[in-house]
This record gives structure tokens, C-alpha cells and sequence, in this order.
């Protein structure tokens, strides 16, 4: 049997989401940071599958499972690539690229100890100067920063 | 025009508002000397200062105002753990404009945000210090007649120094002719304003000598070594010499117009025989800051009429 083949047998799911063309390696964070393991129906997580577009690629699916705008910004930080395919009847009813927001609010931690967010109990808010990069700038500290922390 | 908060907000119309004020208020000081009548200034400062407290100070007296607040936090609320917010929510319903300078980067940003009183940035840790912008600006302009096109150099430590990012991001918006950016490795400026400069189409230098570096410059602005903000254990020895500026390295640049400016305080990095000399606008350049301080003021509490 085809990696292909097993993969959609083993991961069917009739309706919820498919995360698709994930940075080989991230979907064990985007599982962390999304808590999808503690979800009470089956979430499948496949690392390091065959890309035609990418040479490897992760994918997860979960089932029974809507994606609201935050975590799709954080799947965007964290893999600006991936694919969202909404599953319905076993057929994908929409489907396209993550994309990220001109501003980010309240899902990164600014890493710079100085910051007021990082002193008082304040949400943060970021802008995206650089989309290929993710290179974001904290609108109170105003630094630039390219290694982001998801909170 | 309502708060001062990075230098990043202001476009070259801000800048020009606010030196046109300021000679406004330099050659006629009377018509301003009761603006501020029954008006009550905070100011917050949570970092030791002496000139842009004093200086602000002096700007509120100046126009008919009252000013309160505190230099230290040793005997106030603070060292009972209040917090930033708690404060500026606090001293919002005593005053009609507030003044602060703080360690904690982004605060001014936020305390903008929680208060309906115009907030005025007097420095925020290693980030922004826009009302030493302001003046800094103006001096160069009063002396040099305008901002256009001019050659600067900055030197000293260009790592910590807020100063020095603070002008750069407002020089650029007058297109310089180059800029000349003088230190040791270790205080050299941080590399995302090189690509900032570069995104400007501004010609620069990165060098590590001033050697004859003065010649061609209108400006040189001269900065300390913040070590109150440096973590890391650095000699200073040996820097001092070859980054101090004496009165015969400036004669010794055949550049009887260049002008030298400092944020101050002043410690090696200008020598004393430099003070009495056509170069030396340091002084000047803290004066300055009163009725640059004044003007911002008058703005931000929307009391300027547009003619």
C-alpha cells in the first residue's frame, strides 16, 4: 500500500479540518500550541510525508473541528505555508493558504524583558513588517523580532 | 498632534509645527507666559534626570502652569508595588498633560492608551527619547538654517544610545546628504538601522575611527557611553581616548562650520577646550530644550491656534 494511500485510509475523516503542507517538523508545535491533544475527538498527525511541491511536508487532521482566527494566525507564525482544508462529507468544501494578518494581537510574547507587556499584564500587539521572514515589530517596545514566541 | 510617544509618529509637517512654535515662542515669549493658567502638569520620572526634568520644568513655569509629580520612586507608591497602569491612571485625574520617563520600554505607548490626557515620552529604557529629537532638530536647524541635505556623524556609543535612533529615524524624513556612523564594534549601532538607512536610499559609513572622518561633515553629534543601560563587562579605558573629541582634533579638520553637538551629561567624550569654541552648540542645544519642551506642550494640549 502506497504512505499515500495509508495515510487517508488510517486518517479519513468525514467532516473537521486538514492542515496541510505544514513545515516538516512543526506540527508536534502547532499540536502544543493549538492544545489539540487534549481534544476529544481524534486529531492524526503525520511528520516528514512526501511533498511534490516542498520534498517533505507535516499534515494533521482533526476531526469535528472549526478553526477560529487566532489559531489560524498562529499556524500562519508558525508555518507560513500550510493549508487549511475544511472537510464536509468526506468532500474538502473550501480550502486555501494561511495568510498573515497585517497585526497580531495578544498570541506572541515580545522577547524583549524590558517591554511593558512582559512587566504588566497587558496584551500584545504586533505588526508584520516582513511576511516571508515573519518579522514582526511590538507596537509598545518597538522592537523588530524574527525568533517569535507564541504564548 | 496629542501625545509624544516615538519619534516613528511624526511626519515632517509634525516637526515643522512644532520648530515654527518654538520660534514663535522664542521671540515672543509674553504671548505664551499665561497659556497654561490653571493647568496642572505630572510629571513622572522614574529614571534619575536633570536636564529634561529641569527643562521641563522650567517650559511649564514658563507658560503660567503648575507642575507636580516625582523624581525617585524611593518614597511613593512604586516601592509599595503599585504598578505602572495604576499610576498613570492615578495621576491622569490630577493633571491635564503628563510627563514620564521610565526603564519600561513601550510604557509611554500604553499610559497613551489608558488616559484621555496627553502623555509626553521623557524617555522610555533603550527605546525612544523624541523631546531630545525635537530639540536636537531644532538646534541643527537654527544653526544651519535648514535640515535639509547635511552630512552628520554620530559618535560615541551608538549601541545604547536612544538618542542617536531616535534622531536617525527623524533625519531621514530630511534626506541626508550621508551619514557617518563612528564607534568601537562593541557600541556600533544596531544593524536593523543599518537596513533602515538603506531602505531610505541614505548614503552611510560604518567606521571605527573618527581619523578624518570630521572634514566633510556639517554636523557631529557626540554621544556618552551608557553604561547605567550595559550589561556586559566592557573596559572603557581604552576607548576614551580614541573617542574623545578635543579642540584640536576639530581644528585639525579644517571644518571651521562644523557644528558639535551632545545629549549631555558630558563626561570624556568632549574635552573642556572644545566649550568656548564656534563648535561646541552642546549648551545651546540644552537650552534649547525649553522652548522645544514649551511648544510640545502647547500642542499636545491643542492650544495652538492654526493661522
Amino acid at each position: 500500500m502506497s504512505e499515500d494511500k495509508f495515510f487517508r485510509q488510517i486518517g479519513y475523516i468525514n467532516d473537521g479540518v486538514v492542515i496541510d503542507h505544514i513545515s516538516c517538523g512543526m506540527a508536534f508545535d502547532i499540536v502544543k500550541i493549538l492544545k489539540l491533544d487534549a481534544l476529544k475527538d481524534f486529531v492524526v498527525v503525520a511528520s516528514n510525508f512526501k511533498s511534490n511541491k516542498y520534498g517533505a511536508k507535516d499534515l494533521i487532521k482533526i476531526k469535528s473541528k472549526e478553526l477560529t482566527d487566532t489559531e489560524l494566525n498562529k499556524i500562519a507564525l508558525l508555518s507560513k505555508h500550510a493549508t487549511i482544508n475544511i472537510i464536509n462529507n468526506g468532500k474538502v468544501l473550501k480550502k486555501w493558504k494561511v495568510n498573515l494578518p497585517d497585526s497580531i494581537f495578544n498570541i506572541l510574547k515580545c522577547n524583549n524583558p524590558s517591554c511593558i507587556t512582559n512587566i504588566e499584564q497587558i496584551p500584545t500587539k504586533f505588526y508584520v513588517i516582513n511576511k516571508d521572514l515573519i518579522k514582526v515589530r511590538c507596537h509598545y517596545c518597538e522592537k523588530d523580532q524574527t525568533n517569535i514566541l507564541i504564548k | 498632534m496629542k501625545n509624544v510617544i516615538s519619534i516613528k509618529d511624526f511626519k515632517k509637517e509634525d516637526f515643522d509645527l512644532v520648530f515654527s512654535v518654538a520660534e514663535d515662542i522664542e521671540k515672543n515669549p509674553s504671548k505664551y507666559n499665561k497659556i497654561l493658567d490653571g493647568k496642572v502638569i505630572s510629571s513622572i520620572f522614574y529614571e534619575p534626570s536633570t536636564r529634561t526634568r529641569l527643562s521641563f520644568d522650567s517650559a511649564i513655569k514658563k507658560l503660567g502652569g503648575n507642575a507636580i509629580g516625582f523624581s525617585d520612586t524611593a518614597s511613593i507608591s512604586v516601592k509599595k508595588g503599585e504598578t505602572f497602569l495604576d499610576t498613570i491612571k492615578m495621576v491622569s485625574s490630577y493633571s491635564d498633560l503628563i510627563v514620564t520617563r521610565t526603564n519600561i520600554e513601550g510604557a509611554p505607548r500604553i499610559a497613551s492608551e489608558i488616559t484621555d490626557v496627553p502623555v509626553i515620552n521623557a524617555g522610555d529604557g533603550k527605546n525612544q527619547h523624541p523631546t531630545q529629537t525635537f530639540l536636537d532638530l531644532y538646534t541643527i536647524k537654527k544653526e544651519k538654517g535648514s535640515l535639509e541635505n547635511l552630512s552628520i556623524g554620530f559618535l560615541g556609543d551608538l549601541k545604547y544610545g536612544r538618542t542617536v535612533y531616535s534622531l536617525l529615524q527623524a533625519i531621514i524624513l530630511y534626506k541626508p546628504k550621508k551619514i557617518k556612523l563612528i564607534a568601537h564594534a562593541f557600541f556600533q549601532i544596531d544593524r536593523s538601522y543599518l537596513d533602515m538607512l538603506r531602505e531610505h536610499n541614505v548614503d552611510f559609513e560604518v567606521l571605527e575611527d573618527i581619523n578624518d572622518n570630521l572634514r566633510d561633515l556639517d554636523v557631529l553629534y557626540v554621544t556618552r557611553t551608557q553604561i547605567e543601560r550595559i550589561a556586559d563587562a566592557i573596559d572603557l579605558e581604552p576607548l576614551k581616548k580614541r573617542y574623545t573629541i578635543t579642540k584640536e582634533i576639530l581644528d585639525n579638520s579644517s571644518n571651521p562650520n562644523l557644528i558639535v553637538l551632545h545629549p549631555l551629561p558630558r563626561v570624556y567624550e568632549i574635552t573642556k577646550d572644545v566649550d568656548d569654541t564656534p563648535y561646541a552648540l552642546y549648551f545651546k542645544q540644552a537650552k534649547n530644550g525649553v522652548v522645544v519642551r514649551q511648544a510640545l506642550i502647547c500642542i499636545c494640549m491643542g492650544l495652538i491656534k492654526n493661522e
